[in-house]
């Protein structure tokens, strides 16, 4: 039996993955926590000082929040087995990522357990984030210093 | 839990489908040369202007797609609004929240005075960044 047929056979054995059906769901399941997120932003824009352009933060950090809430609470891991990549590709899946390895090894002690392993998966969007923020605000002041552009 | 998805998605359909928006310019007697500028905009559905002696504010209503552009529409009808009012400063924007506060002063019908001090807000909240 040479690689060729082996590999027919595991395709005729192995169970189908319902691509549309998944996709579908991710569709509405991204949908549904983006049009949350577009309400508590209309929520800080109405009742608070922020415009379009500035109620993005907060509204991030609260969905980020409501993520966390739901997570360890275990909510989160069921709305993520039924959306798959709806579920974690908004924001909330960032804190879903922090809060799981948080949940994950808490058996290990608080500090090494989970302060140490807390951003083991999002740290690293953590750090990508302040640091190309650095550069970028770096070069740009670099060139309003120099006068090719402005604020 | 079917029936109750299906009758929140005809919700949000039904939702939708209203959007005639109003043109109005506060206080009415002064929009003579401003309202036929903002007639011949073709990337805008409505707009909702306030005037007094140092400031003109205009919060518009931009067509779905032509939201890509914002800013350079923005930019656009505030380049011809000053060249009709050089003496006033304008703001043309997009936003929402600046739409709401335009909007609440025109149902207050506010005097001068208040005008000028909720002009001033809406003007401050606009160059927020942070």
């Amino acid at each position: 039996m040479d690689q060729q047929q082996f590999q027919k056979i595991i395709d005729e054995k192995n169970p189908k993955v319902p691509y549309f059906m998944n996709i579908l769901k991710a569709f509405i399941v991204g949908g549904i926590i983006c049009t949350i997120g577009q309400l508590i932003t209309f929520f800080y824009m109405r009742f608070f000082p922020f415009t379009e352009g500035t109620a993005s933060n907060p509204t991030v950090a609260t969905l980020v929040f409501i993520a966390m809430l739901l997570t360890g609470t275990g909510l989160y891991k069921k709305i993520a087995q039924f959306g798959g990549a709806g579920s974690a590709v908004p924001v909330t899946g960032f804190g879903n990522a922090v809060i799981s390895a948080a949940i994950e090894h808490k058996s290990e002690g608080y500090v090494l357990g989970v302060g140490g392993n807390m951003f083991k998966l999002a740290g690293s969007v953590i750090l990508f984030g302040v640091l190309s923020a650095f550069v970028v605000a770096l070069i740009k002041t670099i060139l309003v210093n120099i006068g090719v552009v402005s604020w | 839990m079917k029936k109750s998805v299906i009758v929140f998605l005809m919700v949000l359909l039904l939702g939708a489908c209203s959007n005639e928006k109003e043109k109005v310019i506060f206080p009415s007697d002064n929009s003579t040369s401003l309202k036929p500028i903002m007639q011949k905009q073709d990337s805008i559905y409505g707009y909702k202007s306030v005037i007094n002696e140092e400031d003109i504010l205009v919060a518009i209503y931009i067509n779905r797609f032509d939201r890509f552009n914002k800013t350079k529409i923005e930019k656009k009808i505030t380049k011809q609004i000053e060249k009709q009012f050089p003496e006033k400063k304008v703001l043309v924007t997009g936003d929402q929240k600046i739409m709401w506060e335009v909007e609440s002063i025109i149902e207050k019908k506010l005097k001068q005075k208040e005008l000028k001090k909720s002009i001033e807000k809406i003007k401050l909240l606009s160059k927020e960044e942070t």
